[in-house]
């Protein structure tokens, strides 16, 4: 440690020195600035002519916020300054002045404090007279990877204290000894670079980000922090990331790379196959969504989902109290924080961005063809007694082949869908501008094609954010964005559609030899449906803006106001045309293919709804941010409004006389009907937060949110909602340092705070009425349906939003020089006041329905961590591997349930969403079996399932929980976990070898369960087709067969809900895999181009999971309501992506 | 100076961003009315009323089935159906079988028609407030006071005894939701106040846009069922004297399409739930009729329905020297083969053929008869053809046919067989489209019981009247005729395919014990509330 020092400030006061690094704090400084959205580029304007540097001092602090501290002894041997610069950046004013000065400057913050030289230096600097030398002059230009001129980039020549800075364009000139030297190039957040000089004059250095830098800013609710001082749980993501997954919805590219978030892709379909994103899993009964702001304003998961990926800087999760407490009655299930990009200033680079994808179902279930279909529907005949559906001749017809048209071999899912969907993405992004106006402009665009006729998105993404600095202390912000969201699909929803084609047996023709589409009962053809049987299309219009105004106010130092109104529109337009459409069927006998109308629809039909919505929000914040020698103090205060309102309009008619006009006019009139209807919302808000950090050790933070919500009844609006949190960073400690060298920084931090979840439906406090079902009175001439109205049941004067309390303890730190970085979170939350239903208390003779109150309490807590590590291996070979994990894991601590619940059948005390059913201990193998066997719920027969006896009742009807000798309701218990997963977890690596890199994502889930049934897990199941892996049934020499033996319907016994239809669900993905070349830099400057990166990508490429017949995270059942469409397989399958691509920047 | 001006200038901008508007937390629902609108207008009150009619119980929603299934009139297709527990008589107050809602819905009789209670209920408390027209307000609540009688007089039917509730209760008090069941004897006294205070005030009959809503006929006939059910013979005779007594009622004079879509509302009807094409619709047709002509076949007549139908002489098939087994359905009373589609009629342009290797004979499909006949009352041949699962053919739930014969019951036991009670019995069977022959004269009280009876299996079959017909009638030996007549088989028919042979098999044994005379009060609202009894036996 350095000997303190005193600093006087013209005699004003005394400052302890801070901060011991040099130019790398100014360096530090003025990236935060940067990042933070409140740094101010100063431009001055200096003439003097042999002046003391104090007249300089005085000059830049009257042009400037900045302020000079510094011992008037140092200054003694000083040099006379003659100077001449007109709109020059302080930068490189302070570098000219203190070239060849005894002492030399370090600022931190709005403070410059003047030092004197180490004493090496001091030597040098005695020596004045200058040396002679002979000196060559080499220029350059600093770029970021993607082009982006970096101002302020130190350069320096290697081995001696000669050095310069990169101006506002990324521009340098420095004299060097000779032309052999060789450079060093840094800039925060940055990795430092050496280049030589030899023979080269005008250089071309592109910096590549530092991945886990101690600099590292997070964005955290309103405002930012700098991440080794930060006292709660984020974790963030930044655009590299993002862009590199083939994905039209950025919500699928989110999955594996951030701990605490729980991601669930549940189908693939175009334009609506986003992920159900939870942050720390489950945690209410309620609504589950996290809240989603971006660029400050609480928006809605699609302007996240729909974003650009191309137009985010970050997503930030923030997942603790102490994170999330400023969002206070929105903010118990997490919030998602999306910052977009901004301009910086420089030349302006433009990037373009082209890729093209091929998009494929990552597992879709084999089944068998016609003729062991045939036969094996002829065994389950034969095992069920019934008749045999097939002949000899049948079955040597289908094997045969010879006619496909009396006996057909259709591979329907084929049919129905292509094997191969294109996807494409453009980007085009201008980013530049001058120190007062910067700029960034986007222009994406996305056409992501379905596998089946008519299922198209398109998206068209636009951005502009714009800052001005008004004057030296007024900032302007504009950013306006918007998007086009055209969403094409079939009039029949892709659930349907994939029922069908999971159901179709393939002794039905999907297409005739002639041409002609067939059929299967009743007149469908899905592939025919979704090309002829109409359209659905959906058009949404969004647009965001934000005017954002900051005002430095000068008569308190470090004080600052903003003003924020943010505006949103959105218009939503849906329209279903349903046409008849032709299929037909063949007759063996007479050779004659009948037309028939497919599904029996006889009727054109249009629906259409429009839908719009707006919404206003206003801000203002007061900040306040300074340090008092050790003691670094911010607060900010803001209030903040929110004013929503939406509407839809709705028609329909059927009954067209011609298909050639899909509109509204066209239709029948007598039938017509139409709907519309409007909610109005209104919130408001003040936010607190006190922050205070003492000698850069001991953390502190207090927020609060005092919050009103439309939703709730007169006098029960508001509430209130506070945080705190500390940390310690043990890194900064002495006795740490002195123990060991290995860590950069190590820090523990904890929180504790209150949340509200208000998504619950708005108004139960009023008695209030909807329209009911009508009643038709009136004689022959007069009889319509009369309206009628209905309560909508008892109001709850007394409703309130959720109130998540919720604890975090956690730690983070670096070592070895930041190669190993590690963050680990331990959460517990308990949520009250969930809506539930009194079931006990009140009989049905009161009448109505009982309202939902605020009654339940779940707990969810969970641990998740990451650790990253990387290295240099060479020069020209670098490599990273990063992994999070995150368990989350919740319980229902109180639902009203009867006392007299059997307790294997209880909710309480298990988690939301826990599979109950039968357990199934395999397959009776003999007659014997069965006659000793407890009796089960239905007939059985060797190579049934059997299910075991676990409780009964005794005579007077009290259960006894023990085995009765017989299965029936009282044995059904709690199977497996959750359909959501209770683990996720990502390894990410990389590597890079001069111009190749490659970086993969592997991601997982576990303790998770899919409940399969229907058509995806019983042969025969309504009259559906077999899997190949069907062929697997329990025959007396098959007794360890994956399936019970096979019947020509399944058996009552084998369909109960059972633990055997419970699949383990956990996966692991290879998620993400991109190779990338980037053209070498003398290429580069012949194209006179900054950079050009050449990759090939892919998304979901390789899955493992012991779930055979379909995607891991397809079958999305509830787990209470069994037999969900998602279940059976009805859903649009996950797609693995191929993707090329180019970047090129100018 | 500059920096200070311009900062007090934005602050100012800001903070008239927020000075000039409403509060925005107070925004009122946009897509519901509130109390405050709806009770402060007569029009608005009015459609709470309305929604009350959607609670008059309706056979064509019961399911697959009619009621009728459970009785020994028919059998449903389907082994699954809800009436095969009472056939089985194998159901527990745990899992009493649902008698309202075809799936899903409310599960128990019990729990929906207090819903509808309570929503007449609050209409009562409220309507004296609401500003508008005084007689229009009367007539309003005359209707409500008929449709709380009318669903008190459904739960009686099925539960016995029941607690009356009048006001709407409020969650404030629990303990006093804990209500006890009223004895029989006062919710007898408290349907009929309601339907005497209903009768006056309610208009005579409804015409025009009203035609649906409850009238001082309908509230007169339902007083006279209620008392018939009491066994106070003179009062029921009386309300049911009054009730035919209304002026604008007549017997419709084609019994067949008396239930059609066509004569929805026609001169016969005093009460129906009723439909609206395409708008308001049930599956009754598609669900009960022949799955040949677009139906699934849920209700099949028995043989011992058959039976029951008299040959156009007035005898009994055994007795009548019309009866011919070749041709067991020539000369039969014409109510039966308007009711039931036996093999050989002639329906919907075509002989229909539930012989055996007929057209629609057992055993052709899933759907097909099981007794050997299927049911043909109700079902309109217009909505077959057209759209059989959209059927607007109104339920009727109390008619003219039945209000004479509640009369005829009630009077020949309080007085015995007077003129009157031949005049209601024969002007039923005079009916044009029926042309029975009068009843012998000098018939003693109890031949002329039977007569009655004979005449209600008959002239209401399927229309849900005998299975509570079943739980009051005694026969000689005192015991409900349930007791011997529902824990009997029931049987079928089997056709040769040359109709040259004919054999009556036993299709079902049934199960009735003295407790399935009611059904059991939920077990799990006896959970809730320790107030209320059990019926007996269970």
């Amino acid at each position: 440690m350095q000997k303190k020092e005193l600093l006087v400030h013209r005699g004003i006061g005394l400052h302890q020195k801070l901060l011991m690094m040099k130019l790398t704090a100014f360096l530090l400084f003025a990236s935060f600035l940067q990042v933070s959205a409140g740094g101010y580029s100063q431009s001055i304007n200096i003439s003097l002519k042999k002046a003391t540097i104090e007249k300089v001092f005085q000059a830049i602090e009257k042009q400037s916020e900045y302020r000079f501290f510094y011992n008037e002894k140092l200054l003694k041997n000083s040099r006379k300054i003659t100077l001449e610069i007109r709109d020059g950046s302080l930068k490189t004013i302070l570098d000219v002045c203190f070239k060849d000065q005894p002492f030399s400057y370090v600022i931190d913050e709005k403070q410059i404090i003047i030092k004197q030289k180490e004493l090496g230096v001091a030597i040098q600097v005695v020596n004045t007279n200058p040396v002679l030398v002979t000196t060559v002059e080499v220029r350059g230009k600093i770029a970021n990877e993607t082009g982006v001129p970096l101002s302020g980039a130190t350069i320096t020549e290697k081995g001696t204290r000669n050095g310069t800075s990169s101006d506002a364009t990324g521009n340098f000139t420095i004299q060097v000894a000779d032309a052999k030297a060789v450079l060093v190039i840094s800039y925060v957040g940055y990795k430092s670079m050496e280049v030589s000089t030899a023979g080269k004059n005008d250089l071309i250095v592109t910096l590549s980000l530092m991945d886990a830098s101690l600099n590292d800013v997070v964005v955290v609710g309103y405002g930012s922090r700098k991440k080794t001082n930060y006292t709660g749980a984020v974790s963030t993501v930044g655009t590299k990331e993002i862009v590199a997954a083939p994905v039209a919805d950025i919500s699928n590219s989110l999955t594996g790379r951030l701990s605490g978030l729980i991601a669930v892709q549940r189908n693939g379909e175009p334009g609506r196959d986003g992920s159900n994103l939870l942050i720390r899993g489950v945690s209410t009964t309620g609504d589950n969504t996290p809240l989603f702001v971006i660029d400050g304003i609480p928006r809605s998961g699609g302007d996240f989902s729909q974003l650009d990926p191309n137009e985010i800087e970050t997503v930030t999760l923030l997942k603790d109290p102490a994170s999330a407490a400023v969002f206070g009655v929105r903010a118990a299930n997490g919030v998602i924080l999306i910052t977009t990009k901004r301009g910086k200033a420089g030349k302006s680079s433009l990037s373009f961005s082209v890729r093209s994808d091929w998009q494929t179902p990552t597992r879709l279930p084999e089944y068998m063809d016609s003729y062991n279909y045939a036969k094996l529907l002829n065994e389950g005949s034969t095992n069920s007694g019934t008749t045999l559906p097939f002949s000899q001749a049948d079955l040597d017809a289908y094997k045969n082949g010879t006619d496909r048209d009396a006996y057909p071999n259709t591979d329907w899912v084929k049919a129905t869908l292509k094997d191969y969907a294109p996807q494409q993405q453009y980007n085009v992004s201008l980013n530049g501008g001058t120190e007062k106006t910067r700029y960034f402009i986007s222009l994406g665009h996305v056409n992501q094609n379905g596998l089946y006729s008519n299922s198209n998105f398109k998206r068209y993404n636009f951005r502009s954010n714009i800052d001005v600095d008004a004057t030296a202390t007024t900032r302007i912000s504009l950013d306006v964005s918007g998007r086009l969201e055209n969403r094409n699909a079939p009039s029949q929803d892709a659930n349907q559609l994939l029922y069908f084609a999971l159901y179709a047996p393939p002794i039905f023709p999907a297409v005739f030899s002639n041409g002609l589409p067939g059929s299967f009962p009743s007149g469908r053809n899905p592939g025919e449906r979704a090309k002829n049987g109409g359209y659905n299309k959906n058009n949404s219009n969004t647009l965001l803006t934000n005017l954002t105004i900051t005002q430095q106010l000068p008569f308190v130092k470090g004080l600052s106001v903003k003003g924020v109104a943010a505006y949103d529109r959105s218009f939503n337009s849906n329209k279903t045309w349903r046409t008849p459409y032709s299929v037909y069927t063949y007759n063996r006998t007479t050779k004659e293919y009948i037309r028939v109308n497919g599904e029996g629809i006889n009727t054109t039909s249009l629906s259409e709804r429009f839908d719009q919505g707006s919404s206003l929000t206003l801000e203002a914040h007061l900040n306040y941010q300074r340090t008092f020698g050790k003691h670094e103090v911010s607060g900010l205060f803001l209030y903040t409004q929110n004013e929503g309102n939406y509407n839809f309009l709705e028609g329909f008619r059927d009954n067209f006389l011609s298909n050639a006009i899909d509109q509204l006019f066209a239709g029948n009139d007598a039938t017509q009907q139409t709907d519309g209807g409007a909610n109005l919302s209104g919130r408001k808000g003040y936010v607190g937060r006190v922050n205070y950090v003492f000698a850069n050790k001991y953390l502190f933070e207090g927020n609060f949110r005092y919050d009103g919500s439309f939703n709730f009844a007169p006098g029960k609006k508001w509430g209130f909602f506070p945080s705190f949190s500390a940390g310690w960073k043990i890194s900064e400690e002495t006795f740490f340092r002195n123990t060991t060298k290995a860590f950069d920084y190590l820090k523990i931090r904890g929180s504790y705070g209150k949340l509200g979840n208000d998504r619950i439906a708005p108004y139960r406090y009023l008695s209030s009425y909807q329209f009911g079902n009508g009643y038709p009175f009136g004689d022959a001439g007069s009889l319509a349906i009369n309206k009628s109205l209905n309560s909508t049941g008892i109001p709850d004067p007394n409703t309130t939003w959720e109130t998540a309390k919720s604890v975090n303890i956690g730690f983070d730190g670096s070592m070895w020089n930041k190669k190993l970085t590690f963050e680990f979170d331990w959460f517990h939350k308990r949520t009250s006041d969930i809506l539930g239903q009194r079931l006990l208390s009140v009989p049905a003779t009161f009448g109505d329905v009982l309202p939902l109150e605020n009654l339940n309490m779940v707990d969810n807590s969970g641990i998740e961590f990451s650790l990253g590590y990387e290295n240099k291996i060479s020069k020209n070979m670098n490599y990273f591997v990063r992994g999070n994990f995150t368990y989350a894991h919740n319980k229902i601590i109180f639902q009203d349930e009867p006392t007299s619940v059997n307790p294997n059948q209880r909710r309480t005390g298990r988690s939301i969403n826990q599979y109950f059913g039968y357990q199934a201990m395999g397959f009776f193998n003999s007659q014997a079996e069965i006659d000793k066997a407890p009796k089960q719920p239905n007939p059985v027969k060797p190579g049934d399932i059997r299910y075991a006896d676990i409780s009964g009742r005794d005579g007077s009807g009290n259960l006894t929980g023990t085995p009765d000798g017989k299965i029936d309701g009282d044995d059904v218990t709690a199977i497996g976990s959750t359909p959501i997963p209770q683990i996720i977890y990502g390894i990410s690596g990389g590597f890079s070898y001069k111009s190749f890199d490659l970086n993969f994502l592997f991601q997982g889930a576990a303790r998770v369960n899919a409940y399969v049934t229907g058509e995806l897990a019983w042969p025969f199941y309504n009259g559906a087709k077999a899997l190949v892996e069907h062929s697997d049934y329990w025959t007396p020499q098959n007794t360890g067969a994956k399936y019970p033996r096979i019947t020509d319907v399944p058996t009552a016994n084998n369909i109960e809900q059972s633990s055997f239809w419970l699949n383990n669900a956990a996966y692991l993905r290879l998620k993400n895999v991109q190779l990338g070349y980037n053209l070498s830099k003398n290429a580069l400057a012949k194209l006179k181009m900054s950079g050009v990166r050449i990759f090939v990508s892919g998304q979901n490429l390789l899955t493992f999971s012991k779930l055979s017949v379909t995607d891991p995270e397809g079958p999305g059942d509830s787990g209470t309501a069994f037999n969900g469409n998602g279940s059976k397989g009805w859903f649009y399958p996950q797609q693995k992506v191929y993707a090329v691509g180019i970047n090129v920047t100018f | 100076m500059k920096n200070l001006k311009s900062g007090i200038a934005y602050l100012l901008i800001f903070v008239s961003f927020f000075g000039c508007k409403k509060d925005i937390l107070d925004q009122p629902p946009k897509d519901q009315l509130t109390d405050a609108s709806v009770w402060s207008d007569l029009k608005l009150a009015t459609l709470f009323l309305n929604e009350a009619y959607n609670g008059v119980p309706s056979g064509f929603e019961r399911g697959f089935y009619l009621l009728a299934a459970a009785t020994d009139e028919a059998e449903t297709g389907y082994p699954w159906a809800y009436s095969q527990n009472w056939n089985r008589g194998d159901f527990t107050a745990l899992d009493a079988p649902r008698f309202d809602a075809p799936w899903g819905g409310t599960p128990t009789p019990w729990g929906n028609r207090y819903l509808f209670i309570r929503r007449v209920n609050v209409f009562l408390e409220k309507i004296e407030a609401v500003p508008g027209d005084d007689a229009v307000k009367k007539v309003l609540k005359g209707e409500a006071l008929f449709l709380r009688a009318l669903f008190y007089h459904e739960l009686v039917k099925l539960y016995g005894a029941v607690p009356i509730i009048t006001k709407p209760q409020s969650l404030e008090n629990t303990d006093a939701l804990l209500v006890k069941r009223n004895t029989l004897e006062e919710c007898n006294t408290f349907i009929v106040a309601d339907l005497d205070a209903a009768a006056a005030i309610l208009p005579n009959k409804r015409s025009g846009a009203d035609v649906g809503r409850a009238s001082k006929a309908a509230a007169l006939a339902l007083k006279g069922r209620q008392l018939l059910y009491a066994e106070k013979w003179t009062e029921s005779a009386a309300a049911s004297k009054l009730a035919m007594a209304v002026p604008g009622y007549s017997l419709f004079p084609n019994y067949e399409e008396m239930f059609w879509a066509a004569n929805n509302n026609n001169s016969e009807v005093y009460f129906s739930k009723k439909y609206l094409t395409l708008l308001r619709t049930h599956p009754g047709n598609q669900f009960n009729s022949l799955y040949t002509m677009g139906g699934w076949g849920g209700t099949q007549p028995t043989q011992n329905l058959v039976d029951e139908y008299e040959m156009t002489d007035g005898l009994s098939y055994n007795a009548s020297p019309l009866y011919n087994a070749n041709q067991p359905y020539k000369n039969r009373d014409p109510r039966f083969g308007a009711s039931i589609l036996f093999d050989g009629a002639m329906w919907n342009g075509r002989e229909i053929e539930l012989k055996e290797g007929g057209k629609e004979g057992m055993g052709t499909a899933n759907d097909a008869t099981k007794t050997g006949y299927n049911l043909r009352k109700f079902i309109d041949p217009a909505i077959v053809k057209a759209n059989p699962d959209n059927g607007y053919n109104n339920w009727i739930l109390i008619r003219l046919g039945e209000v004479m014969l509640n009369y005829a019951e009630a009077q020949n036991e309080a007085v015995g067989p007077d003129q009157s009670v031949y005049v209601a019995v024969n002007a039923i069977r005079n009916r044009p489209s029926v042309n029975m022959p009068s009843l012998p004269a000098g018939l003693t009280q109890l031949q002329m019981r039977n007569k009655i009876r004979h005449e209600r299996s008959v002239e209401l079959a399927f229309e849900e009247q005998r299975f509570f017909d079943m739980r009051r009638w005694k026969g000689a030996d005192g015991k409900y005729l349930a007791e011997t007549i529902l824990n009997s088989p029931v049987y079928g028919l089997k056709t040769s395919n040359d109709r040259t042979t004919r054999t009556k098999f036993k299709l079902e044994d049934r199960v009735y014990l003295p407790k399935h005379r009611l059904l059991p009060v939920p077990q799990q609202e006896r959970n809730i509330n320790k107030n209320l009894d059990q019926n007996p036996g269970w």
